[in-house]
């Protein structure tokens, strides 16, 4: 998971975090196919970013744990 | 190394006879430095730090990146620890990377870390210290420089590629300094600028130097692809006698780490590891679920 350029996207290589965070009302800006890369990255647009941030906690924890 | 560098590294490093417990992380740099450290110390290797410990496995092709922090007995607690070649945000490590986002920053002071001694920082990248831990292990704790085979300073010289500083214009004359006036490796310099930047390379692919240490999901037990019996058979019957052999016993699970990458300074809290790998490159792991309270509960 990466943040880009000040803080203004947030990009994510997993479909089902991605799917998860558009459950949580993120909008997705882009979804895309890399050259150097095998499969999609879904890029999301970054409004508050803290908060952003716990719902990627809760996503993960959710999954992960 | 240095006598007048010695002294301003943290207290913690000459505690030799406490029982601090070793961190692991997934290379061979970190496991060499363990092994140096095993023989100096009473410290012993008691967990182990994966990053992107699912990346291979195929029942998780499509998660995310975790780091996984595994230890050999349930009752670990942080404030005995030391991370070996982990960039940790509190906590007593040995390692070699960035860790300052600009000079005003504050720095981990219990990291050993030549780095961070030097206030090295993003604006400055290019004075960093482009070596290993493996190196700063070997000098910190007297090892010798001189009478040693080809194959040794090889091996010194490839462990986290560290022979790249040497061979990269920007680098090159920081390089020396920290060589040779603080780890005070004159051989080493000497044997860097003698071989090709190809044999190094050969090297690393022969011993399978850039390869990782993984934990096997149904036994729990680490295992390699690094070469480490050719390795041994370099330094068998030397003074130096570096036996490198996998911590024995099954790590168990005590949390996950989200893997993430930014372009500034993150602004999440309860960081566990944080490095600047490129000039704007910053990456961390932070625990989540159970490991967030773990962490909140015994950090260091």
């Amino acid at each position: 998971m990466k943040l880009t350029q000040r803080n203004k996207k947030l990009i994510v290589s997993s479909y089902i975090v991605a799917n998860e965070l558009i459950k949580y009302g993120y909008q997705m800006k882009i979804k895309k196919y890399p050259a150097n890369r095998r499969r999609y990255i879904y890029v999301f647009k970054v409004e508050n970013l803290q908060k952003m941030m716990d719902d990627v906690d809760s996503i993960y924890t959710r999954l992960y744990s | 190394m240095n006598e007048e560098y010695f002294e301003i590294f943290p207290a913690w490093v000459s505690c030799r006879e406490k029982n601090y417990k070793l961190i692991l992380s997934n290379d061979i740099d970190s496991l060499a430095a363990c092994t140096l450290l095993e023989q100096q110390t009473n410290w012993r290797t008691e967990a182990v730090m994966l990053h992107k410990y699912n990346r291979y496995a195929v029942e998780h092709y499509d998660q995310q990146p975790l780091d996984f922090f595994g230890t050999l007995n349930p009752d670990f607690k942080l404030n005995q620890c030391v991370g070996v070649d982990l960039a940790l945000m509190n906590g007593k490590c040995f390692d070699n990377h960035v860790q300052l986002p600009d000079k005003y920053s504050l720095a981990n002071p219990r990291s050993a870390n030549l780095n961070t001694l030097h206030r090295i920082n993003c604006e400055e990248y290019h004075k960093k210290y482009a070596g290993s831990t493996f190196l700063l292990v070997w000098a910190l704790y007297g090892y010798p420089d001189d009478n040693l085979s080809d194959d040794m300073n090889m091996f010194r010289a490839c462990v986290d590629s560290a022979y790249l500083g040497y061979f990269s214009q920007d680098f090159k004359k920081y390089m020396k300094e920290y060589l040779v006036d603080i780890l005070e490796m004159p051989c080493l310099y000497d044997f860097l600028g003698n071989h090709s930047k190809k044999e190094f390379e050969n090297f690393q692919k022969r011993y399978g130097l850039k390869r990782c240490i993984f934990r096997r999901e149904d036994t729990g037990y680490l295992n390699t692809y690094i070469n480490l019996d050719e390795i041994n058979r370099i330094f068998r019957g030397s003074k130096i006698n570096l036996n490198l052999k996998l911590p024995d016993g099954q790590f168990e699970k005590r949390f996950l780490c989200r893997n993430m990458k930014s372009s500034s300074m993150p602004v999440e809290k309860n960081i566990f590891t944080m490095s600047i790998t490129k000039k704007n490159e910053f990456k961390y792991s932070i625990p989540f679920g159970e490991g967030k309270e773990f962490y909140e509960t015994n950090a260091a």
